[in-house]
């Protein structure tokens, strides 16, 4: 009598498939779930010409994942992290830039609206006075600058500090996940969660750094950065470090040096070594010509007291933007007189030197503008890139979800589909009762 | 094709993120009546704008030190007008004082007259700007130009005149000196005093005196007529370099204005369409959220 064998198994064979479904609908909102679905088979003794079959089993269930899709949506991650990263940034430094109290700009127009005030009145100590209060407010201006970027400086590196040992932990996780796969796999246990999971902690790192992957049929990936330098190899990690701004990966006794980790940490490294240098080199070049071209031009000329001119502007040569101040000068010390040959070219009404810095005035500005503008046109283009990338990401995830994800209506037609079988293999049992009871009322 | 559940989800919320960041950068720049309201909004009007801004402070300075040239001119001018009468009443005075028909006591008279005439000369040679310093020294703005040394008048100033920037690499001058008038191949001051000591002094014929004087009120007249025709160019260059000015600063704002401040009509029709498009997605999340198979069995 196979038919109770047979409704037997399609019974067992249904209420596995009612299981994997529920388990589907029950994850359906877990990152990173793929779905499931049972491999049914014929059970065949495949002796007797006359059987037709023992029934039916599920032979494994199969984990819905594409390896490429997986690998694509990682590969995107790192590209969008980038850019996203670099956005936030480069706006947090227009704003400093950009900011209106801060603007040098402004401060240059001050300055020379007080030197073109005393053109005409070059004795008054009142508008003389307005000099000295404008210069300092534009070295302030630099100041108040150079502060603002160091203290990003700081936000980027304390930021950087955490990620990296963030990140070290993460390998250290991934190789522990590999160990288990590879046992569970020898075991021939499901690995079926421990995958997924390892998917999302993959792709979880591929939002700080850009990564390969190296998949073993034994179950265990390899891990590495694009440019190489191994992260996580089966059950071994490595550990990274960034000492200065020197990015390091050390595996056991071997240390490799990374150029370029990309992502989101490469986009770190890169604004805080790379661009924000080049914008404080900028605004140190704008603050040492300002205060030499005035200096040099004053020292030239005499005060009101006739005595040779003395420097307006000071700064320490290390850090010009930064230390950028007026020095003790007094109003009247300012020399706006001319020089003729070694000795004052008039008296206190004279203003022949004050004409000459005016004329200074226009070297001051292409500089800041430049600096403005090339801020302003890479912040709108790492912004697009952000976008488009952002863009890129969420497709590479939508083909990821849309063959592993679940899909809802599915589930509920095959929970449909898979209970009337259970309902018909149940039949199939009663009927084979049946059948029997009909076979002993023959002997009653 | 297949698509997960929760990818419907996504590709919702992320059109209503989109439409939202949107809307919210339409509403700050209604709020701030700006179309720029950071520099990455626009690079390019960003830069202008800097352009535009600074054109805009060095006119404004020029526009200051054009008024402030005029006042100083203008006030150069009234203490030259008031020399020039003066001039012409000693020039009078002299040829009735030279004529035969003067008595000694008619002289005398006159000579009173012009011995105040004289310090009134001198005073106006000695005025002094709203800053209480000398107008027609030089660069000597301390010291006054023409003092009474006991022994005669002397100029103790310089000629060195005082530019002020009015327009891009273009200077005004904005003072004169006495030197080139009371001083002019001459010394006014003593002539006249030279024939005042001997109108004084009882003399019965002062021609070869008066005839100086008489001389040097054709220098000096000569002189005022040269500084204040100089300074009445200046001034008239002045009003000139202010109007195109003012032209020029007209037009940058309407510059400024096109670049920085929203178009509020468009901005408007644009608030409209994100609203219609947020209302549309809103109501499809709605409709899309509610279709389920599990509805029906």
């Amino acid at each position: 009598m196979s038919i109770i064998q047979n409704g037997l198994s399609g019974l067992q064979a249904s209420q596995i498939l009612l299981d994997t479904t529920s388990n589907n609908i029950a994850n359906a909102n877990t990152e990173g779930f793929s779905r499931q679905e049972g491999i049914l088979v014929t059970r065949t003794s495949g002796k007797n010409p006359l059987s037709p079959g023992d029934g039916v089993e599920v032979s494994s269930l199969r984990r819905i994942s594409d390896d490429y899709a997986e690998s694509a949506l990682w590969r995107a991650t790192s590209q969008a992290n980038y850019y996203n990263q670099m956005e936030a940034m480069y706006s947090q430094a227009e704003g400093i830039v950009g900011a209106v109290g801060l603007s040098v700009s402004e401060g240059i127009d001050n300055l020379f609206e007080a030197f073109n005030a005393a053109a005409a009145d070059p004795q008054t100590i009142a508008t003389r006075q307005q000099i000295l209060g404008n210069a300092d407010n534009l070295a302030k201006r630099f100041n108040q600058l150079t502060v603002n970027l160091d203290l990003q400086t700081t936000q980027i590196t304390e930021q950087l500090d955490f990620k990296i040992k963030e990140l070290n932990q993460k390998f250290e996780s991934l190789a522990s996940i590999n160990k288990q796969i590879v046992e569970y796999k020898a075991l021939k246990n499901s690995t079926a969660a421990l995958e997924d999971q390892r998917n999302v902690m993959i792709k979880n790192l591929s939002e700080d750094l850009d990564i390969t992957a190296q998949r073993h049929s034994d179950g265990r990936i390899d891990i590495s950065l694009k440019s190489g330098e191994p992260l996580v190899l089966g059950t071994r990690s490595s550990t990274i470090g960034l000492t200065g701004t020197n990015l390091s990966v050390q595996l056991g006794a071997q240390t490799f040096n990374v150029q370029d980790a990309g992502s989101g940490l490469g986009a770190l490294i890169e604004f805080r070594d790379t661009n924000l240098p080049a914008i404080r080199n900028s605004l140190n070049t704008q603050a040492t010509d300002l205060a030499d071209q005035i200096n040099n031009q004053l020292v030239q000329g005499y005060d009101l007291n006739s005595n040779p001119g003395v420097p307006l502007f000071t700064y320490n040569p290390a850090d010009p933007a930064g230390s950028l101040a007026i020095t003790n000068i007094t109003p009247e010390e300012l020399a706006f007189i001319d020089d003729n040959a070694g000795t004052p070219a008039g008296g206190p009404g004279d203003n022949g030197n004050l004409l000459k810095i005016i004329d200074l005035k226009s070297n001051f500005y292409d500089s800041y503008t430049d600096l403005v503008s090339d801020l302003a046109i890479n912040t709108s283009r790492v912004g697009a890139e952000a976008q488009a990338n952002q863009a890129l990401m969420n497709s590479a995830e939508a083909k990821r979800d849309n063959i592993s994800g679940v899909n809802r209506d599915e589930e509920a037609a095959n929970l449909v589909a898979f209970t009337q079988s259970y309902q018909a293999n149940a039949k199939v049992i009663t009927l084979a009762g049946d059948l029997f009871n009909s076979v002993m009322g023959i002997f009653r | 094709m297949r698509v997960s559940s929760n990818q419907t989800n996504q590709t919702l919320m992320e059109g209503l993120r989109r439409n939202n960041n949107e809307y919210a950068k339409v509403i700050e720049q209604m709020s701030s009546g700006k179309r720029i309201n950071k520099i990455s909004d626009d690079p390019l009007g960003s830069t202008r704008l800097i352009g535009f801004e600074r054109d805009e402070a060095s006119l404004g300075q020029w526009q200051k030190n054009i008024d402030q040239l005029n006042s100083r001119l203008s006030r150069s001018e009234t203490y030259l007008d008031s020399s020039f009468n003066t001039v012409l009443r000693i020039q009078d005075l002299t040829l009735q004082a030279a004529n035969d028909s003067a008595t000694q006591a008619d002289r005398e008279a006159i000579a009173v007259e012009l011995e105040v005439l004289k310090e009134g000369l001198m005073s106006y040679a000695n005025a002094k700007d709203d800053e209480n310093n000398y107008l027609f020294s030089g660069s000597m703005i301390n010291t006054p130009p023409v003092f009474d040394t006991g022994a005669g008048v002397v100029y103790q100033g310089d000629n060195n005149t005082r530019k002020v920037p009015v327009a891009n690499g273009t200077e005004i001058e904005s003072n004169v000196t006495v030197d080139g008038v009371f001083f002019n191949g001459g010394n006014f001051f003593d002539d006249l005093q030279a024939m005042i000591d001997d109108i004084n002094g009882g003399s019965a014929t002062i021609g070869a005196t008066s005839g100086n004087t008489l001389a040097g009120v054709e220098r000096t007249i000569e002189g005022l007529g040269r500084a204040t025709s100089t300074i009445g160019g200046r001034m008239k260059s002045a009003e000139q370099m202010q109007y195109s000015q003012e032209d020029i600063s007209n037009n940058n704002k309407s510059i400024i204005g096109k670049i920085r401040d929203l178009d509020y009509v468009e901005t408007i029709t644009r608030a409209n369409e994100l609203d219609l498009a947020l209302t549309t997605t809103q109501k499809t999340y709605a409709q899309v959220s509610k279709q389920s198979l599990f509805n029906f069995i």
